[in-house]
């Protein structure tokens, strides 16, 4: 019996924001839910390891009988270590991690990758030193009492 | 209030993936879009990164009182591409304690832009370093999903003729037939109350609607359409 089965092959552009400062919190009203820093701390090492999985480990649709993988992994991971927004630029654009490594500074910091392995050292390391910090508007009212 | 003077800051936002800013009044199962945010979204995404960075009271005090009076304008990206999507929609609905996850399809616009958009703002000079938080601050125009970041602010008063302009204002002299025209909201005025706006901080409910519905028209012309696909380019106002 023949049996016909669709493959196909292509690149595609993937942008995903993490704001590790919600971890915890209700970003509707911007107040700390969760203030056990440990809690806060492994939900958000959960966070970037099931980002670092979902690229390197892809699961869906046809999984099974596909079994969908990649075939190569370049890109940017951008970390904004003060108040403010990492910046972003289209994946489409040929010249995205040149242009966003412009962009570095001292409290924005940027980790380009060219291969599977080198995004998978980074996030490793993301998810081994980083944490996530309380929200702006929850420090400074910390700081008010604490003056009191 | 009264005693600052205003300036012009302008605010560079590149946007780097589809992104979809519902029409008002159009169904969120059949989603219309406008090719950028409009005014009431502009002033409503700035008091919320201002909640973010500086706590309710903060914007409610300092900055809600001239955020509901500033001028606001957009100029919309160089080009803009509008093409329908059919997707998956969640709703989670709670009864009894048990929260069910339904799921249906949905039909809605999706929007790609070439080029940035800038949102203009009149607003007092001296404390810039906030305002310029708030306009780097915002992070997406719409659904969250709707990626934004601001390239650069800077001071530059706005040439109206590139900007999306209400119907009523614009001249006779324009022919406004080759531009993309949509129903856009906006403060209904500048003396719009905090609790019409954020209502859940107050118990009593307030009858009045903070914001009113115009007709827009951008500063954009239909250069193709191609079965539900459209594509817009900039041309500035005559």
């Amino acid at each position: 019996m023949l049996m016909k089965m669709p493959a196909r092959s292509g690149d595609y552009a993937l942008l995903v924001r993490y704001t590790s400062v919600g971890i915890g919190v209700d970003t509707y009203r911007w107040q700390v839910a969760v203030i056990d820093e440990r809690q806060r701390l492994s939900r958000h090492r959960a966070v970037l390891s099931a980002l670092r999985d979902t690229l390197l480990s892809p699961d869906g649709a046809m999984t099974s009988t596909m079994l969908s993988h990649l075939t190569g992994l370049e890109g940017a991971i951008v970390v904004r270590s003060s108040v403010g927004r990492a910046p972003m630029y289209s994946a489409l654009m040929d010249d995205f991690v040149t242009r966003l490594m412009a962009m570095r500074s001292d409290t924005c910091l940027v980790y380009p990758f060219e291969t599977v392995d080198a995004f998978h050292a980074t996030m490793e390391e993301l998810i081994t030193i980083s944490a996530p910090c309380f929200p702006a508007s929850y420090r400074q009212g910390q700081q008010q009492e604490g003056d009191r | 209030m009264s005693g600052s003077s205003l300036s012009w800051l302008a605010a560079d936002y590149h946007l780097p993936a589809t992104y979809s800013c519902r029409l008002p009044l159009s169904s969120a199962n059949s989603a219309l879009i406008s090719p950028v945010p409009g005014p009431a979204m502009v002033r409503l995404a700035l008091i919320r990164v201002g909640i973010e960075l500086f706590g309710r009271a903060v914007v409610r005090d300092s900055l809600f009182p001239w955020l509901r009076a500033a001028r606001v304008l957009i100029r919309p990206p160089e080009r803009v591409a509008f093409c329908g999507q059919v997707l998956r929609a969640y709703k989670a609905d709670e009864d009894k304690g048990r929260v069910a996850v339904g799921e249906s399809v949905v039909y809605r616009e999706m929007a790609h832009a070439e080029g940035s958009m800038t949102v203009f703002l009149d607003i007092p000079l001296e404390e810039r370093s906030v305002w310029e938080s708030l306009l780097k601050g915002i992070g997406y125009w719409g659904q969250t999903s709707s990626f934004a970041v601001c390239l650069e602010v800077r001071e530059r008063a706005p040439e109206t003729r590139e900007c999306a302009q209400p119907l009523q204002a614009i001249g006779e002299h324009v022919l406004i037939q080759p531009f993309f025209s949509c129903i856009l909201s906006e403060f209904r005025d500048s003396h719009v109350l905090w609790q019409e706006v954020v209502p859940e901080e107050t118990p009593e409910k307030t009858t009045r609607n903070p914001l009113k519905l115009e007709m827009y028209v951008w500063p954009l012309q239909v250069t193709r359409r191609a079965g539900g696909s459209t594509l817009l380019v900039r041309s500035p106002f005559a």
